[in-house]
């Protein structure tokens, strides 16, 4: 079984006045977890399925790097392909997709991102 | 047949989409003919087909001199990113999901046949103790999926969880589960093996309904197919325009390395008036993961000639000999 690596970063601005809801939506019918944490913390905000995940206030954010490892084992034998949708609520973008695909049936896809609030 | 496998080749490396599905080949991606054309032709060793998963792409050979058939699952050609996996699991009309379409071809010393069909899940649902066994392994996968550096992961476990994951959602093997299958096809023959002839002249659509009780050692697939020929042109067992209706049942056990089903199909000439019936036992054996030993006997439809037996290995080309004669 090979993991694959990816990583990526990505700029989100934050609209002020409320707080920033993340969602984690493994597509494809495939199975991941994902682990989310500020870079400047040691302990992760949340592990697993991320729904509904609370970042804080748009005061809060700004300035700071969320860093998310999203781990996607191919459970679906119709596909390799891996697709995740990142959904940060009262953000622009406010949705990021990452599309990839593992070679062999049965890898596991690993989403190494940073996720920078301005 | 050897020209069929080249095309095969060939397609998967011209295409993008196949280009990827080639990758993922796999030796049961490759098995005994249950492609619809197949079916229809009486080419296929049982007549009551089981319910089967789609393949994202798949080969099935009668022999290397007969002919065979390839199918994609157009589905799955491009990503899904809302189909999570609880909606793929709690999709009780997976239609589109499991739409496969199929060519196949084989062909007798006169007669080249070709056909094209299709089959889909219209209905698909999981005893409830077999969801919650889903999720739950679901739930286990994601606990060792969640960790920050990928280098730690326990890929021994997660590969064991997602065999027998897939095992779960095996609608052949399973139990706890009703599907209803909806296939049909259209053949065309060229007497003589000229182009110039081929013509339309068997079409037929059915449903099989695979009903496998949790706690029961056996499992039932009704049959009901409708077959009309369009032209006098030999194909398959019934040479002349005639419209069928077959209905039949069969009953299956798997244990092991074994599978033995006995099936009994009544056909009704609606034109003719006249009846016929196939009583078969078809045996698989798996000797490894790459061959299975069938045997089927018993009584064909028709009135002379219907002695059914057919003994024979079915045998699967690994991923690595077509990577090798794709790349070269």
């Amino acid at each position: 079984m090979a993991i694959r690596k990816r990583k990526e970063s990505a700029d989100l601005t934050v609209n002020p006045g409320s707080d920033v809801i993340l969602n984690i939506t493994i597509g494809n019918a495939q199975i991941g977890a994902s682990v989310v944490r500020f870079d400047k913390d040691t302990d992760a905000l949340a592990k697993g399925e991320i729904r509904n995940l609370r970042l804080g206030t748009a005061a809060d954010l700004k300035g700071k790097t969320l860093k998310v490892t999203t781990n996607v084992l191919d459970t679906n034998s119709l596909t390799n392909g891996i697709v995740v949708t990142y959904a940060f609520s009262t953000c622009t973008p406010s949705v990021i997709l990452y599309q990839d695909e593992v070679k062999t049936d049965g890898d596991i896809m690993s989403f190494l991102l940073d996720f920078n609030f301005k | 047949m050897k020209k069929l496998f080249w095309w095969v080749l060939l397609l998967a490396a011209a295409h993008p989409g196949y280009a990827q599905l080639k990758d993922s080949l796999k030796i049961s991606d490759m098995t005994m003919p249950s492609s619809p054309g197949l079916i229809l032709a009486d080419k296929a060793p049982a007549a009551i087909d089981k319910p089967s998963n789609p393949k994202a792409f798949g080969i099935s050979l009668i022999n290397l001199w007969q002919g065979g058939a390839i199918d994609v699952t157009p589905y799955w050609l491009t990503n899904k990113p809302n189909l999570t996996f609880e909606r793929y699991l709690n999709n009780k009309f997976p239609i589109l999901q499991t739409f496969n379409v199929s060519a196949a071809t084989f062909r007798t010393d006169t007669t080249t046949s070709i056909s094209a069909g299709f089959r889909t899940q219209v209905f698909r649902f999981y005893y409830r103790r077999n969801r919650e066994a889903m999720l739950q392994k679901k739930k286990e996968i994601e606990a060792l999926l969640a960790v920050e550096d990928p280098s730690q992961l326990d890929t021994v476990a997660l590969a064991q969880k997602n065999k027998e994951l897939r095992d779960m959602f095996d609608v052949q093997r399973n139990k706890g589960l009703v599907i209803v299958e909806l296939a049909g096809a259209l053949a065309g023959s060229a007497p003589g093996n000229r182009f110039k002839d081929l013509a339309s002249n068997r079409s037929g659509i059915w449903t099989n309904i695979r009903w496998a009780p949790g706690k029961f050692p056996l499992d039932f697939i009704a049959l009901g197919r409708y077959i009309w020929n369009s032209q006098d042109v030999s194909i398959g067992s019934f040479p002349y325009n005639n419209q069928l209706l077959d209905y039949g049942l069969s009953a299956n056990y798997q244990k092991g390395r074994f599978d033995l089903s006995a099936e009994y199909v009544n056909r009704h000439d609606l034109k003719n008036g006249q009846n016929y019936d196939r009583l078969a036992f078809v045996t698989n054996f798996m000797i490894s993961d790459s061959f299975y030993a069938v045997a089927a006997f018993g009584k064909n439809f028709d009135k002379q000639d219907n002695i059914l037996a057919i003994l024979g290995i079915k045998f699967a080309l690994s991923k690595e000999i077509v990577r090798l004669n794709n790349g070269h």
